[in-house]
């Protein structure tokens, strides 16, 4: 491909190209924000023993707690526009993956509703004075995520890989699990740290302004939290890059990616900046830190969506798709589709506006169980 | 050359592949009809408290928005994905060339699903701190765009039984306001509210106040019952517009379909006049027992009605595009000169297990054109649907399968394929012997390539007869 992403496909194809990488960075925010604070709540509830008390209002914890939920519903809601348009781009080899993976992939349907359940009972007033009902929901939960998670990565390095299809079939396995897969979902969970810091930042942010105080050390600690992350992450794509069956970075270096590598690169350190600034004592000029924060990690998720669909589009030749995704874009509706989602988005922004003017006139905090 | 594409072949053992899509399917349908009606009856509740009609109304949303949240909100969604994920595993094609075909459609239905979650969860999260007017708007939204969810996935979901004039335009409108489109939106919508009304009792019954309090909101709510009254028109309505043969499939023609559309009607009519006689017209109160026995049998309903709907469609899951066989009507011709199973590249995941080669391609042909709809020894299992034919009638019966039964596809392979087919039937129905004699008697396959001929490769019907030529019956 001679030209950059999506701009050398044929206008079907960079359509809806286009459609998943975007929609799927959407998804990306929402899926870390749940990975890394489902991680982040088991593995403080582990450090922090049986016995501990449940978290206090205005704490990481207690918004994580408090959100998480809404957070999955986020997730699977903004996933489903990516799955949509992915069946339309690559139907035969998403349809393959998901036949081969068979009983472990459907899995994930059941685990999904046992993690969001844990979530809401991890919440409940049940469990604030439970403290062991609450490791265990919590690590439970997360274990689910990451199984969740682990599956998707196992699915689309399948689905990839064409000339493992049938000997995985013949071999009876429901998994596929090559030596990329745990690197991948590394790099996926240690960037989630990015999202999560950044959703809790602004709710910390928010709870300030109206009249909480949240300790300066608190917001130090999820700048720690995020820092940590993102260099693990770092490492974790370094990893990715040695165990990888083919040149990740000529792939990254490529006409078709280089400018969402730069992008990707350029909103990580935007991000790495902007944490070490509040934790480096820059508290006062909080808001600037998260907008920072923000930017940067939209250009990060534009451009790690990018490079997903640029290191799919590697392992195999898209123009024999072109036709199909050329009569794809001849049935029709897509004006519709146009309208309608203004129309949604519209109405979205007068509930978020309402949303946003009850949390502000309420309490600093809201705990429905 | 037309031939479908190959996907690794699946089975989920003794059970039919249709439970597994239709069990998931029933549920999920059931719990977005709960989602939609619930919409416009808190919409009602909430236009009720504003006006003071009601002095218990925001204290049964609290407890009714709950029940939506960690009902709907988490198994319903999760088991609409579960929906997708279940329709590639159990018929890829199908679901492939829904998604090509109205891929923008399901665009626009999950837009408003965003719109369903945000203003859902907003109301459920901040309802007390809200004024009237931004609960009864909050609440608004999310019962126009829940319907509107329902509105346009029907489009695609109808289509599979009537595409209409889309066969002939191929335009995209002509097959989502196709003839069935109207009746299913009104009678699912119905439903909705039904069973909303209902949920609604059962919270009621949990709801600590005292017994009047309590009958005051169930009269409120059971006026969401009355548009019960409607159905037979609705389902007499559907019925019409459906095609004639899946008409008499449904009833009578097919005794288990017939059987699960009286249990639909039989549910339905319980209900409505439990409902309408009872607690509308006579006052009555119900206890939560009740109001749960009756969401039982709204389910009940609702897994007839979805049963049908489903089962309607054979032999295709696409009107004259698609059989259940996931093969189109034209490579059908393809398949029965090229092989069915010739191209395909997934082998037996048990290949010695096999007496033979010609069996073990009779377990490929099973595998490719049979086990969408048919398990071996399983429910609806072929062994055990073939073991009182002679071996001429199976290879009859077979050949000219969609005339044997019109509810079937026609065979799609060649004749060597036939008697493979035949042949696994009848050594499975022998209980697998290690060894199996080799059917090739050149007569054997010429009669088979006759019967296939006679059958031809369009669709069979019960008015047509002529096709099973009497004299060949054994």
């Amino acid at each position: 491909m001679n030209a950059a992403f999506p701009f050398g496909f044929p206008a079907p194809t960079a359509l809806y190209l286009t459609l998943y990488a975007l929609t799927f960075a959407v998804h990306l925010l929402f899926m870390q924000y749940v990975l890394g604070g489902s991680c982040y709540l088991a593995v403080s509830a582990l450090l922090r023993g049986q016995n501990a008390p449940a978290p206090e209002p205005g704490s990481t914890r207690y918004k994580l707690q408090d959100w998480l939920p809404f957070g999955v519903g986020l997730t699977i809601t903004a996933g489903v526009a990516p799955l949509l348009f992915l069946q339309v781009l690559f139907e035969h080899r998403f349809y393959t993956a998901n036949l081969l993976l068979f009983h472990r992939w459907m899995a994930i349907v059941p685990v999904l509703i046992i993690g969001f359940y844990l979530l809401y009972l991890g919440k409940s007033s049940f469990a604030r004075l439970r403290p062991r009902l609450r490791q265990v929901a919590a690590v439970i939960a997360a274990a689910c995520f990451l199984f969740v998670g682990w599956s998707w990565i196992d699915n689309h390095l399948l689905s990839r890989d064409s000339a493992a299809w049938i000997e995985t079939f013949a071999s009876g396995r429901m998994t596929y699990n090559p030596a990329e897969t745990i690197p991948r979902l590394l790099v996926w969970l240690f960037s989630a740290a990015g999202s999560m810091g950044l959703i809790v930042g602004w709710q910390l942010h928010a709870s300030d302004r109206d009249g909480a105080r949240t300790a300066a050390q608190q917001h130090r600690a999820l700048a720690r939290f995020v820092i940590g992350g993102l260099l693990l992450a770092v490492a974790a794509a370094f990893a990715y890059g040695k165990l990888a069956p083919f040149d990740v970075a000529a792939v990254l270096l490529s006409r078709l990616c280089i400018p969402f590598t730069i992008l990707a690169a350029a909103g990580l350190g935007a991000q790495l900046l902007s944490w070490l600034w509040l934790w480096l004592g820059g508290s006062q000029a909080r808001r600037l830190q998260l907008v920072v924060a923000s930017v940067g990690l939209a250009a990060t998720l534009v451009g790690m969506s990018v490079i997903h669909e640029a290191l799919r589009l590697s392992a195999f030749n898209i123009s024999t798709l072109y036709e199909r995704h050329a009569q794809a874009a001849r049935a029709g509706g897509f004006p519709l589709f146009v309208v309608m989602a203004l129309l949604a988005a519209g109405i979205i922004g007068f509930a978020v506006r309402v949303g946003a003017r009850a949390a502000r006139e309420g309490e600093a905090e809201s705990t429905p169980s | 050359m037309d031939l479908p594409p190959f996907y690794p072949p699946r089975d989920f053992g003794p059970l039919m592949k249709g439970l597994v899509i239709g069990g998931l399917g029933i549920f999920h349908v059931f719990l977005a009809q709960f989602a939609i009606g619930a919409g416009f009856l808190m919409t009602y509740f909430e236009w009720l408290r504003g006006r003071g009609k009601s002095e218990d109304a925001g204290l049964f949303l609290k407890g009714y928005f709950r029940v939506l949240v960690l009902v709907s909100f988490v198994v319903g969604a999760l088991t609409g994905v579960g929906m997708w994920l279940t329709s590639i595993q159990i018929g890829p094609q199908t679901i492939g060339r829904m998604v090509e075909t109205f891929h923008w459609i399901w665009a626009v239905e999950w837009a408003f699903f965003c719109v369903e979650v945000m203003c859902g969860y907003i109301f459920y999260r901040y309802a007390e701190r809200l004024s009237h007017p931004d609960r009864l708007k909050l609440l608004a939204f999310y019962s126009i765009s829940a319907w509107l969810s329902l509105f346009w996935i029907n489009g695609i979901l109808s289509w599979q039984l009537t595409p209409g004039d889309w066969l002939q335009s191929g335009n995209i409108w002509d097959g989502f306001f196709n003839p069935s489109f109207w009746p299913s939106l009104l009678f699912r919508t119905v439903a909705a509210l039904a069973t909303a009304a209902l949920v609604a009792a059962v919270v009621i019954n949990t709801m600590d106040i005292d017994r009047d309090r309590r009958h005051a909101l169930l009269r409120q709510a059971t006026r969401f019952l009355v548009p019960m009254v409607s159905m037979p028109l609705l389902a007499g309505w559907f019925l019409w517009v459906m095609p004639a043969d899946s008409r008499a499939w449904v009833l009578g023609v097919s005794p288990a379909m017939n059987l699960f559309f009286m249990v639909g009607v039989g549910a339905s009519a319980l209900i409505a006049v439990y409902a309408l006689a009872g607690m509308f017209y006579r006052r009555l109160y119900i206890n939560g027992a009740t109001a749960l026995l009756l969401v039982a049998l709204a389910f009940g309903a609702s897994a007839g009605g979805e049963f049908v709907r489903e089962g309607a469609r054979k032999p295709f899951t696409i009107r004259d595009v698609l059989y259940s066989s996931s093969i189109t009507p034209s490579q059908v011709a393809v398949l029965r000169q090229h092989g069915s199973v010739s191209a395909d590249p997934y082998p037996l995941l048990d290949p010695g297990s096999y007496a033979n080669q010609q069996v073990a391609l009779g377990q490929r042909v099973y595998r490719f054109q049979c086990s969408a709809c048919h398990t071996l020894g399983g429910i609806n299992g072929l062994v055990h649907l073939t073991g009182g034919w002679s071996i001429a009638q199976q290879r009859l019966n077979i050949a000219k399968l969609q005339h044997t039964k019109a509810f079937m596809p026609p065979f799609a392979g060649t004749p060597a394929e036939l008697e493979a087919l035949v042949q696994m039937l009848r050594w499975r129905a022998a209980d697998k012997p290690t060894s199996w004699p080799v059917s090739s008697k050149p007569q054997v396959r010429a009669r088979l390539a006759r019967y296939l001929a006679e059958a031809g490769t369009k669709p069979g019907s019960d008015s047509d007869p002529a096709a099973l030529d009497a004299e060949d019956r054994p």
